[in-house]
């Protein structure tokens, strides 16, 4: 690879679709077909937690004064499953419903208005089982799981807390999260000859899309094409829960040999999908005087929700990311995956890392105020280093820290020394004039595991087509969900081609252009479709090269693709006019390429291993302001730093920091799950569940990428993943706030407080 | 048969005909079998699928489109997802496409391109509407403009901050002047099973009521259309009040002001203003320009919710209510309007036709607070409003109003008549230990009993500091 002189990759290149977007252009699903010519289904949902369907009564359709036809589990023709990694996963409840507000079946008419109206005449009759189980502490008592416990552990843990000189323990929740992505789930599904199904839907997996229509149809996977061009917002709830959708505007399809499209209204989407699982945390921790820890015990509950989905790996995440950047010699973390009554809980960016990573970070909060110390005393006293050691828990090696690097730049960029003194006279002056606000400050160190846990998910595939007029066709697995993948992808080809941006064009991802994908998902969009790309492209310029060494007999190291011409020796050619020499004289301008993570293995029973080709590094220092009265809170400032390697796009990345940030901002602060003591979530809507709104980001809001950082490791043009570590920088805004309430000079207890802080939980605190 | 009543008859028979303009275009609103709103109805029957539904509450903001009447200097932003068609009388909209397309980006769209202020661009239209409104009345634009004007739009992705940069970045910008299509709009507008009935003035009002047996007032809808079917096979007749003239009257005067039903939010917060500053914050807060400039102050009022925004204010000021109806009007203190959980003393073919607002005297203080998760465009865990004259440390008057602690907005009158007449010094003390007596909230996914108590303790709290110890009373959000 050529690191030089680079003309496309490591530029600010806007969206790909920016202009379209801004214009109402884009199409989305929702978009791409008139509504008058499709069928349109409206799901019939459950209005109890836990019980059995005794009977469908439909009759009221029947006097409708349009036509509908209503679809149950009963009219599939393969299998009622779409488990991404265990059977057992019905799109359509058959007998059993195991969440409030779980698909029973389909109403579909000929507009989505009827239809709706139609799917409210539908009566289910069910009886209630049992009392239904609700939270991960009632599962927990009950013994109700959906996998084995996951267990990680290193050196003994029991003993070495059981001799230190100072213990604590407690138990605190993590709240879940809605993705709220601004575009719901859709997908419209249409039939041609010989059954053959076309599946548009949003999905961040087209190929897991395929595999649930082909498994719910039975029908192979060669007759199902699934197609996607842009996701309103995926952010992992599009990951497996598009298949859901997708499969029963099939099934649908199938059945009326009619176009059909799924559109779930808000309320729907937000009952019927899953969302970020809640955690509970218990810890058992036993350290010196100093702060150093001698040992540390940690069980997570995951509340996994009515089946598993993805909710194995996620633990997996989780429980790899307890030791975030420090160093337990004697280490033992148990996760328990919770079988609830609720929505089954799914991937949302991160995917169990800032669980883990919040887990230890107020643990080691609660540990620097036990001992009042500052907390990144007691975190420095922890960190990975040779001293200290450079295991992780379950095995790899911590190698080519940032970490450092990082700490004393955000030391300077945030200034956070001398705000620290600031602080205190704000907070001073507060108290002795009896006034309510104070403010706080807390700094978050965050390593990430690049890669899928799984090592099989680690390939990608791209088709690289070059036309005769030198425009280049690029298609590659990943999907575009606003991340800014395929202009990333595009740069590289361009890079490889030495053409201008503009000579790249973008196709749908498609399962029959590449097939057996992997998920738009874990931050390796760029990393692995960049690659495949790279080398799809590298072949099709290496036959170009090859021609001209025939044709104009120069060497190859002579030859110089750059600025739309290709250069050898003191002439040049420009990039058209060789593409079409190349179709004169019958080279092939074609290439598929491929790429898999090397040096990645993971032993999935024991957990232990090198599960992640490498880490990401980031810091962020949050200033935090609260009203002691009202419990109210916001942040006032953030500094953040992250490693991105040798960025593709620096505007790119940044946005993906900023808008993860203040995602997990959300996650921590304001976005709070609501459901009654029968199991039904009420908070789904945006006038219910609040994100956050553009007067919520930081007053100050500083962003940077680490400078001259190559990956270590040999990815796309050294760079780094971006997509989900910053979320997890937020935690920064939950530990200032702590410490705004440990600068309140008022009696509190934060050993219980729990996430989000919303001003209820935080008026907790001083009411105890 | 009386002369009216015959008057109206001739009303009801005009032909079901009606238009509606978009980006400059004229369509004919036809054969549509259910109570569209304007978000589907531009999504299916126009070629403009830029208007994105992302919530269907309007809270997302992802439908914002712009609207204007024929004589409006501005268009106004509004979330098209609550606007039933049937309601848009002779009104003009532009959509995201009418601002610019691809080709030829307008000056808000450019800087969003440049800033990098679409990632996923599911809620960008919506952004790119309410961004270009803001250009339209303000000359100067600052943080608070933006954020105010956003305050209505979500956006997941991008954490706002190239989106207000980019607001911010443009420079210069004049919108092009509004050119109004001049479109044939029937009084009477049958859409679905609903027919929309748009009386012009009080009069055209009484003689609809006097021949109509079943029907519903609808104002700006923004609550309303929450609950109302878009498809429904039963009949329904809609009286819209927008257009009624005497409706939509202002008076001001040094002591009160007198606003008509359909004075919008956003007309009532411009009043607010000059007139009564210290409730401009709380009325930002009902809702985004895009609510705000729907909705109306009677209807906010006849929602008659437990929360009621505006109404502890109301309360506090001593307003009164006058109503109209077949039968004539009557004036009622709007500490008697609310009867319970969202009922109120209206009957059912009365509406409110004025408010009277009672300015605070010059030694009289006002205070109000909101709580809520979210700042803005959140429904409000307790709102609380006091008025008050402390002369030497002894309180002489003492209003309070809350919402968000009974199933109504209430006087809370126990509380004034345990602290009128008494020493500052003692009397908050006694209340505070003891303000348990005063208010019974219920538990709900805003926020628990025990959350609303120790709030609205919070506020006498900061009350206390603020009339003994000097302390200016001091929000996070200064």
């Amino acid at each position: 690879m050529n690191y030089q002189k680079k003309i496309n990759v490591g530029k600010d290149f806007h969206h790909d679709s920016a202009s379209l977007q801004v214009s109402g252009e884009a199409i989305y699903i929702d978009d791409l077909i008139k509504n008058s010519e499709l069928m349109h289904a409206s799901l019939v949902t459950s209005d109890i937690a836990c019980g059995t369907i005794l009977k469908i009564d439909i009759s009221k359709l029947k006097e409708l004064p349009f036509k509908t036809y209503f679809i149950t589990a009963n009219d599939i023709p393969g299998k009622n499953d779409v488990g991404p990694i265990f059977s057992g996963e019905p799109i359509l409840a058959e007998k059993e419903i195991s969440y409030y507000g779980q698909p029973i079946g389909v109403v579909v008419a000929d507009s989505f208005q009827k239809a709706k109206y139609a799917s409210k005449l539908v009566k289910v009759k069910t009886k209630k089982n049992n009392k239904p189980i609700l939270n991960v502490n009632d599962a927990f008592k009950k013994k109700s799981f959906l996998a084995k416990p996951q267990v990680i552990e290193n050196g003994d843990a029991n003993k070495s807390i059981k001799n230190s000189s100072n213990k604590l323990k407690g138990v605190f929740t993590i709240g879940g999260q809605d993705h709220f992505y601004l575009e719901t789930h859709v997908a419209i599904s249409s039939i041609g000859e010989n059954d053959e199904l076309t599946v548009w839907s949003s999905t961040q997996h087209p190929t897991e899309v395929q595999h649930g229509v082909s498994k719910v149809l039975n029908i192979p996977y060669a007759k199902v094409e699934s197609k996607t061009r842009r996701l309103g917002g995926g952010f992992g709830g599009k990951e497996s829960q598009a298949t859901i959708f997708a499969c029963i505007s099939a099934l649908a399809t199938y059945k009326l040999k009619h176009p059909v499209k799924l559109r779930l209204d808000r309320k729907t989407d937000m009952t019927v999908s899953g969302k970020r699982h809640d955690f509970q945390v218990r810890y058992n921790v036993g350290f010196s005087e100093n702060g150093k820890i001698n040992g540390i015990k940690i069980i997570l509950l995951s509340n996994g929700g009515n089946v598993l989905d993805l909710s194995g790996p996620v633990m997996t995440r989780a429980l790899t990311h307890l030791d975030n950047c420090y160093s337990f010699k004697n280490f033992f973390a148990k996760g328990y995956i919770c079988k609830t009554n609720t929505v089954s809980n799914t991937a949302f960016r991160g995917f169990g890392g800032p669980q883990g990573m919040l887990a230890i970070e107020n643990i080691l909060d609660e540990i620097s105020k036990y001992l009042k110390k500052p907390l990144n005393n007691v975190r420095a006293i922890n960190y990975y280093n040779k001293k200290n050691g450079l295991k992780t828990p379950y095995g790899q090696l911590v190698k080519n820290s940032k970490l450092q690097k990082i700490l004393n730049e955000i030391e300077k960029f945030s200034n956070f020394s001398s705000r620290f003194r600031e602080i205190q006279t704000f907070n001073e002056h507060q108290i002795k004039n009896g006034k309510s606000l104070r403010k706080g400050i807390a700094m978050m160190p965050a390593k990430f595991g690049i890669s899928f846990n799984k090592p099989s998910l680690n390939q990608a595939g791209a088709l690289v087509n070059v036309y005769m007029d030198g425009s280049i066709r690029l298609n590659h697995g990943g999907t575009e969900m606003g991340q800014g993948l395929f202009i990333k992808v595009a740069q590289v080809v361009a890079e490889c081609f030495g053409v201008t941006l503009d000579k790249v064009f973008l196709s749908p991802t498609n399962t029959s252009e590449i097939p057996n994908t992997s998920a738009t998902a874990a931050s390796s969009g760029s990393d692995l479709n960049g690659m495949a790309a790279w080398n799809a492209s590298k072949v099709i310029k290496n036959r170009m090269e090859d021609l001209v060494i025939k044709l104009f007999n120069v060497k190859r190291n002579n030859i110089l693709f750059r600025d739309n011409l290709v250069f050898y020796g003191n002439k040049s050619i420009s990039f058209k006019e060789l593409c079409f020499k190349c179709w004169e004289n019958r080279v092939s301008l074609s290439s598929t390429g491929f790429y898999k993570t090397p040096k990645i293995f993971w032993d999935q029973v024991k957990l232990k291993g090198r599960p992640y080709f490498y880490y990401t590094w980031g810091a962020a220092i949050s200033e935090a302001l609260i009203d002691i009265d009202t419990g109210e809170n916001r942040i006032l400032k953030a500094h953040i730093i992250e490693d991105c390697g040798e960025s593709l796009n620096q505007s790119i990345d940044i946005g993906q920091i900023e808008g993860g940030f203040i995602q997990g901002l959300g996650w921590l602060t304001c976005e709070e799950l609501y459901s009654n003591e029968d199991g039904k979530n009420l908070t789904i809507g945006p006038s219910t569940y609040k994100i956050p709104g553009s007067r919520d980001i930081p007053l100050e809001f500083k962003v940077r990428l680490l400078k001259n950082s190559p990956n270590e490791e040999k990815t796309i043009f050294r760079s780094k993943a971006v997509g989900e570590p910053p979320l997890l920088l937020a935690i920064s805004q939950f530990l200032a706030i702590k410490n705004a309430i440990e600068n309140s000079g008022k009696k509190s207890n934060t050993s219980t407080l729990n996430s989000p802080i919303t001003p209820m939980e935080l008026l907790k605190v001083f009411n105890q | 048969m009386d002369h009216k009543a015959h008057g109206a008859r001739k009303i009801l028979e005009i032909k079901n005909y009606n238009e509606i303009s978009v980006n400059n275009i004229t369509f004919k609103v036809d054969g549509l079998d259910c109570d569209i709103n304007l978000l589907d109805w531009i999504r299916d029957n126009t070629p403009f699928k830029g208007t994105k539904e992302g919530c269907n509450e309007g809270d997302c903001g992802a439908c914002s489109v712009l609207v204007y009447d024929k004589n409006d200097k501005f268009p106004k932003p509004i979330n098209s997802c609550l606007v039933r068609l049937g309601q848009l009388y002779k009104k003009n909209v532009i959509t995201v496409e009418g601002l610019g397309s691809s080709k030829k980006l307008n000056p808000v769209q450019k800087s969003f391109v440049k800033n990098h202020a679409s990632q996923c661009g599911y809620c960008t239209p919506g952004f790119v509407v309410a961004g270009t409104s803001i250009f339209y009345e303000n000359e100067k634009i600052d943080y608070e403009t933006i954020h105010d004007a956003l305050s209505g739009n979500l956006c997941r992705c991008t954490g706002y901050v190239p989106i207000i940069r980019a607001l911010m970045d443009v420079k210069n910008f004049v919108p092009p002047k509004l050119t109004y299509n001049d479109v044939i709009t029937s009084p009477k507008i049958k859409i679905g099973n609903s027919t929309y009935f748009h009386p012009k003035n009080l009069k055209e009002l009484k003689n609809i009521l006097f021949n109509l047996d079943h029907f519903q007032f609808i104002a700006g809808g923004t609550d309303l259309n929450l609950e109302r079917e878009i498809y429904d096979l039963k009949e329904s007749n809609l009286v819209c009040l927008e257009n009624v003239n005497e409706l939509k009257k202002v008076s001001i005067d040094k002591n009160k002001i007198i606003l008509g039903s359909c004075v919008s939010l956003e007309e009532f917060l411009k009043i607010a203003k000059n007139k009564i500053p210290q409730i401009i914050e709380i009325i930002k807060r009902f809702g985004s320009p895009l609510i705000r400039n729907q909705a109306t102050i009677g209807g906010n009022i006849c929602t008659s919710s437990p929360i009621g925004d505006i109404a502890p204010i109301l309360l506090t000021l001593s307003s009164e209510i006058i109503t109209f109806s077949t039968k004539g009007q009557r004036k009622i203190p709007i500490e008697k309007f609310f009867k319970s959980y969202r009922k109120n003393i209206l009957y059912k073919d009365e509406i409110i036709e004025k408010i009277i607002i009672h300015l605070p005297k010059k030694n009289q203080k006002l205070l109000s607070w909101k709580f809520s998760k979210r700042y803005d465009q959140d429904i409000s865990t307790l709102s609380v409003c006091i008025l008050y004259v402390l002369e030497n440390n002894i309180i002489k008057e003492f209003q309070i109003a809350a919402g968000g602690i009974a199933e109504k907005p209430v006087l809370l009158k126990n509380i004034s008549r345990q602290i009128i007449g008494k020493s500052i010094d003692t009397s908050f003390e006694t209340l505070i230990a003891n303000i348990k007596q005063y208010i019974n909230p219920i538990s709900d996914l805003r926020g628990s009993s025990e959350y609303r108590i120790n709030t609205f303790k919070g506020v006498f709290i900061k009350l206390k500091n603020h009339l003994i110890n000097k302390v200016n009373l001091q929000s996070i959000m200064d």
